[in-house]
């Protein structure tokens, strides 16, 4: 394997990984909107 | 038949007055909007058309008085983990009267052929200028495929040039920008703040515009453009206005290129550590917009091909920032004129506006604490209190009505009279507004003796967003004025840890 090869190798890897890595936007939106749904929960069962 | 004037009069009033409360809540469902685009970018981005590229990329840096961050700068650059064959460094000394050259000339003997210094003998028109003399000598040769133009302060994260370049892989990306955080090691209440700011309008916002295929803004500090790309905007960047990386990234999305946010590209700067610094700087950046918003008002809300700009997505963002503290006084008007009138109806109306910013509220900033956990570590507290304390009262008041008009004060025994709630109720009607006024005063008290104290606690009490209105309501005002347009430099000293 050449140095470029390697290089490339490695940049594709950086895609890949950082591509996974904005797949974690969703299950961090799901636990943003729990929290709103907690509370809203809350503010209807309590203070409805 | 008779026509009940008085009546449709009443309506009419009415209905202007409901006008005036929606307006409120179009900066509130414009964030919401961008918070619910922002997950897409799971799937909606541009990491499938993006492949291993490191073509040859001048750095551009431009420097006035830059002694005390410069070197770090360079030295960092030199380090980046890229084909240092690839790289090269061009600063350019705006005239600087201080050890700018000095510094520069000496890295330039140490790195031959790798660090340049390109000398302005008359400086001071502004960073455009400044950039587009380095850009003429670096069209002037064949060599460069791709221009960097940063800030002198910034730190490049290793990695951060390689994540960027790999977007010019697909020719239709004309440039991208990277995420710059604040970095300072000596944090304050206000660079916390910044760090927040910068997390919403950047990790979040940004993504959401990457979804959407527009985006408002290549940071100034961190914009990488193709060679094609700036040859095609004419070679320069826009001067003539106050926010020229604005300009440069219409003008290139306009030529049909498109723009991308490399969220992964990290940037540490350094920002103000003062109130007064702060003000300075965005109401630079807050006069740009408007005179942006007007040189390009044929622009606006009318789709065309080729660009999203002209989109209702793209212009309720825009506009939703940029007419902030209008509808935060429209809505106060709106509320206080239908409590007078119609109180029922300010209650629910009221309830409404203010339920929908707490659930806003909520979503984004837990979002955006989950976007950068370091950010999130060490400035939750702002976080907590971005929109501030009197507005986080006021989203209590409108979620939990009667808890702190009757559970809370019952709790010691005590009972709000009649007229005590109808100040309370006038209260929280003209928060949105009085939190401006109460952003101004901090901004006059901070250079007193008291102010070290009393400064901060004000900004605690009415949040950062309400001195980012009271700046931009400062930008319409000397815009309208024609004030003088002077570009006056962000002070940097190098707190920036590197």
């Amino acid at each position: 394997m050449t140095d470029s090869d390697a290089d490339d190798e490695k940049g594709w890897r950086s895609i890949r990984r950082d591509a996974r890595l904005e797949r974690r936007l969703l299950p961090q939106a799901v636990a943003a909107l729990a929290l709103v749904a907690v509370v809203v929960a809350i503010r209807e069962v309590f203070f409805a | 038949m008779s026509i009940d004037w008085p009546s449709i009069l009443d309506d009419g009033v009415i209905v202007v007055l409901l006008l005036c409360v929606a307006a409120g809540t179009l900066p509130v469902i414009s964030t919401a909007f961008q918070f619910l685009v922002l997950p897409f970018h799971a799937f909606v981005n541009h990491y499938g058309r993006a492949a291993p590229y490191t073509p040859n990329v001048a750095v551009i840096v431009p420097a006035w008085n830059e002694g005390p961050v410069v070197g770090a700068s360079i030295d960092r650059l030199l380090t980046l983990d890229y084909p240092q064959d690839r790289l090269r460094i061009y600063v350019v000394d705006d005239a600087s009267t201080d050890d700018t050259p000095e510094i520069v000339r000496a890295k330039e003997r140490e790195n031959p052929g790798r660090v340049f210094h390109l000398r302005r003998e008359q400086g001071g028109e502004g960073k455009a200028h400044t950039l587009n003399h380095g850009i003429s000598r670096v069209l002037a040769s064949s060599w460069a495929q791709a221009i960097l133009i940063m800030d002198a302060d910034v730190i490049f994260a290793r990695d951060s040039v390689a994540k960027m370049t790999r977007h010019l892989a697909d020719p239709r990306v004309g440039a991208v920008t990277a995420y710059i955080a604040e970095g300072s090691r000596d944090r304050n209440y206000l660079t916390r703040f910044i760090a927040i700011e910068y997390v919403l309008g950047q990790l979040a916002a940004r993504r959401a515009q990457n979804v959407l295929g527009a985006i408002a803004c290549l940071a100034g500090g961190a914009q990488l453009h193709s060679r094609e790309n700036l040859e095609a905007i004419g070679g320069r960047i826009p001067t003539g206005t106050l926010a020229e990386d604005t300009m440069t990234t219409f003008e290139s999305q306009l030529h049909g290129r498109r723009m991308v946010f490399e969220p992964h590209a990290l940037v540490l700067a350094e920002e103000p550590r003062t109130i007064d610094a702060l003000w300075k700087q965005r109401l630079r950046w807050a006069r740009g917009n408007v005179q942006l918003t007007r040189h390009y008002r044929r622009l606006w809300f009318r789709p065309r091909r080729g660009h999203r700009l002209g989109s209702v997505s793209f212009g309720l963002m825009w506009f939703s920032t940029f007419l902030l503290p209008v509808a935060m006084l429209l809505a106060s008007f709106g509320l206080v004129v239908l409590l007078v009138l119609h109180s029922d109806l300010a209650a629910t109306v009221f309830r409404i506006m203010w339920v929908s910013a707490a659930c806003t509220y909520l979503y984004s900033i837990f979002f955006a604490l989950q976007l950068d956990a370091r950010t999130g570590r060490h400035a939750w507290r702002e976080a907590l209190l971005f929109p501030g304390v009197g507005s986080f009262v006021v989203m209590v008041s409108a979620l939990f009505p009667g808890l702190l008009e009757n559970d809370v004060p019952g709790l010691f025994g005590l009972q709000l009279t009649a007229s005590g709630r109808i100040d309370w109720t006038l209260c929280i009607y003209v928060w949105g507004a009085a939190a401006m006024l109460g952003a101004w005063l901090a901004r006059a008290v901070e250079g007193t003796r008291a102010g070290r104290v009393l400064a901060p606690l004000l900004l605690y009490l009415v949040g950062y967003g309400s001195l980012l209105c009271a700046i931009t309501i400062d930008s319409y005002v000397k815009e309208w004025r024609k004030a003088d347009t002077a570009w006056i430099k962000t002070e940097k000293v190098g707190r920036v840890v590197g």
